[in-house]
């Protein structure tokens, strides 16, 4: 596309016309300082939409940064009055991901302006390519969703505080509990695995108990671990796992408990690390040595001959824990 | 049967039982090239899985019509074999693995029954004793409206001495069986289970009473009887539930003809999990207390289905210690825990139901 280069009075420009605009960037206080200091490099983009009035295609954070500096005009590249909406959108988004890689949002952005050139997901992805991005036909869907999402969570969205496999899932609780789930990642920051793992289990414990995955957020044993201010960050998420653990799996943890305790009361050295099967699924047991020395092995040794005659590690290979009655 | 589309596979067309079932169906059949055509059809529904209970396709079996039932190595199997009819089913069960088994779940029955006779003509020719069933891969009665297979396969096995047949339904459509010359080498079974799993979670099944008035007429017409308590669904007092059915069980047939009851707890690959979730949202049974087992299927929580199991073959073991109960795919640790030996302390499990077999269907290696 021809563009020639012109100066064009600030005034002149409508900074509303957010049409182009594919930038989620909102601070200017670096860019007000490089332009003070070394000029404007690049001009903006610009097309001539109104009488005397022109819209920014790229470049709405150097307008405005040119603005705040007190400029009265700046050098602008100008886009032919006809060109094609497709082609002027498609080098707004192209001049931004060209530079740098555009954030989730901003592919989002993206998609939804695309979307109306486009009558299929699986077009839309691949005239992706000619703007430098790769989108797939399951990306593009998944893009479009993001934009129906709550504002909380496009913040939470916009922090680097979400995935977009998370924030799509946040999407589908009630919007309640997704903006409040997702306040919580951002408190106590998850993986991207403890947030899946956080997510199904309250959904799961929602649906067997018939409440709301909001009332569930709100009961006074989530508000203890979230409002504790002995906590940290890592404790909370330590202790909301195991709340919402033992809550979807009462009688495993009890089990898991009892295991615990007899397997502690072995007394063994950190060096010999004694497991059950993932479950308790499988009857099999495993103890695992870690040793230097043949001095360090005969001790373990010892200690292994030692437990067939503790109770506790009957107990576990048994099976009978102070509430088998309960438990089998 | 409430099929809105019939199929058929033209490769079939021209095969007598295609038009007798259109007939009795009162549709008109689309001739598709190939099978693939209507998996396409099936697919692209936005309910693959009513879809496929309501589409009907009438083809070939290009498989082996006997094959063994699909176990794994670390749970114990029973070496059971599987009269491959046809699959997929009309009724409609939460739990059902048939749902995510197939890809896309369909509707079809094959009807190249000679081939199907030859098959159990090549089986019935080797020695050994040997249990098939139909009901694996569908329910074994839900044909028989539009094509008496069972009828047939009773009549074929009751001229044999070494193989038993079993046909296994929730459904009670048995009228036409009952005067049969079986010759004991038919056991009839039902699936089991608690009033409020049948009326909750098994739409469009006999009911329980049903199912065991069928089973005690079929008992009064000399049928070997077989139940299976499959799966079983851990929910509060199910226990109780469990041994109320029970009791009601021999409180309506006479357990000396019992053949076997087999005992199993609800187990699906997790892909299953969305599917129940989206068909049956009222359902509670996918948020019990499972485990991935060793065959990576999802599973109760070894401890809550061994309470279960130790007091359903503790009842049994009472109220009818000739009676051969089993587990379907447990470890040792389970038949120890429930029953006190294993199956290999009995010989294993195939031997322990091909006795159970011999003993109650005359069977001669």
């Amino acid at each position: 596309m021809i563009t020639n280069t012109a100066f064009i009075r600030l005034a002149q420009i409508d900074l509303q016309d957010r049409a182009f605009k594919i930038s989620t960037e909102q601070s200017l206080s670096g860019l007000v300082t490089s332009i003070a200091e070394i000029g404007l490099i690049h001009p903006p983009f610009l097309i001539h939409r109104k009488a005397s009035s022109y819209s920014i295609v790229s470049g709405f954070r150097r307008v405005q940064a040119c603005r705040d500096l007190g400029w009265s005009e700046i050098p602008v590249r100008l886009l032919p009055a006809d060109a094609s909406p497709l082609s002027v959108l498609s080098l707004a988004v192209a001049d931004n991901a060209q530079h740098r890689e555009l954030n989730l949002l901003e592919q989002a952005r993206t998609v939804e302006k695309l979307a109306s050139f486009f009558p299929s997901d699986i077009e839309l992805a691949a005239y992706s390519g000619c703007l430098g991005l790769s989108f797939n036909q399951e990306l593009v869907s998944r893009l479009k969703r993001i934009n129906q999402l709550s504002s909380p969570i496009l913040d939470c969205i916009r922090r680097g505080c979400l995935s977009l496999t998370i924030a799509l899932e946040l999407g589908k609780l009630e919007v309640k509990a997704g903006e409040a789930l997702a306040r919580l990642f951002e408190e106590i920051r998850p993986t991207l695995n403890q947030q899946k793992e956080i997510c199904s289990l309250l959904r799961d414990i929602a649906c067997a108990e018939d409440r709301l995955i909001s009332d569930l957020l709100e009961t006074g044993e989530m508000h203890a671990i979230l409002f504790n201010k002995d906590y940290s960050r890592q404790q909370k998420l330590k202790h909301v796992r195991s709340f919402l653990h033992k809550r979807r799996y009462p009688w495993m943890s009890r089990f898991e408990k009892a295991f615990e305790e007899n397997r502690r009361a072995l007394m063994l050295p950190h060096t010999i690390a004694f497991k059950a099967a993932p479950g308790f699924e499988a009857q099999e047991f495993s103890i695992c040595l870690s040793f230097q020395t043949v001095t360090e092995f005969a001790d373990q040794i010892q200690t292994l001959e030692r437990l067939p005659d503790n109770p506790h590690f009957d107990a576990i290979i048994n099976k009978r824990f102070a509430d088998s009655d309960s438990l089998y | 049967m409430r099929i809105q589309t019939l199929y058929i596979d033209q490769t079939v067309a021209d095969l007598p039982l295609c038009s007798a079932i259109a007939e009795r169906l009162g549709l008109t059949p689309k001739r598709v090239e190939s099978p693939e055509t209507v998996y396409h059809l099936i697919s692209a529904a936005s309910d693959p899985v009513a879809a496929g209970k309501r589409t009907l396709l009438l083809t070939r079996n290009k498989g082996a019509f006997v094959r063994p039932c699909p176990g794994t190595s670390y749970y114990t199997c029973c070496n059971y074999m599987i009269l491959h009819i046809g699959t997929f089913c009309v009724m409609d069960c939460a739990y059902c693995i048939l749902q995510s088994y197939f890809h896309p779940p369909m509707l079809q029955y094959y009807v190249n029954q000679a081939e199907m006779m030859a098959a159990l003509d090549t089986v019935f020719a080797e020695r050994g004793i040997r249990r098939i069933g139909t009901g694996e891969f569908t329910d074994s009665l839900i044909w028989e409206s539009i094509d008496p297979i069972s009828e047939k396969l009773i009549h074929k096995f009751a001229a044999q001495e070494q193989t038993i047949l079993e046909i296994k339904s929730k459904s009670v459509h048995i009228n036409h069986l009952l005067g049969l010359a079986h010759n004991r080498k038919t056991i009839m079974a039902w699936s089991l289970n608690t009033e409020s799993v049948v009326a909750g979670q098994e739409r469009g099944t006999s009911s329980l009473d049903a199912r065991l008035r069928a089973a005690s007429r079929c008992q009064a017409h000399g049928y070997p009887l077989a139940f299976h308590f499959d799966p079983l669904i851990i929910y509060p007092g199910c226990e109780n539930d469990y041994l109320a059915v029970l009791d009601r069980l021999f409180n309506t047939v006479d357990p000396s003809g019992i053949v076997w009851i087999s005992l199993g707890s609800f187990r699906f690959m997790p892909d299953l999990k969305p599917i129940i979730e989206s068909r049956f949202p009222v359902s509670k049974i996918i948020y019990g207390e499972f485990i991935k087992g060793m065959d990576g299927k999802m599973r109760y929580f070894k401890p809550l289905r061994m309470r279960l199991y130790k007091r359903l073959a503790a009842y049994i073991q009472r109220h009818a210690p000739a009676v051969t109960a089993y587990f379907c795919m447990e470890d040792d640790e389970a038949w120890e825990h429930a029953f006190g030996f294993t199956p290999a302390e009995k010989g294993g499990l195939p031997a322990m139901l091909d006795r159970a077999a011999i003993q109650h269907c005359g069977l001669r290696d």
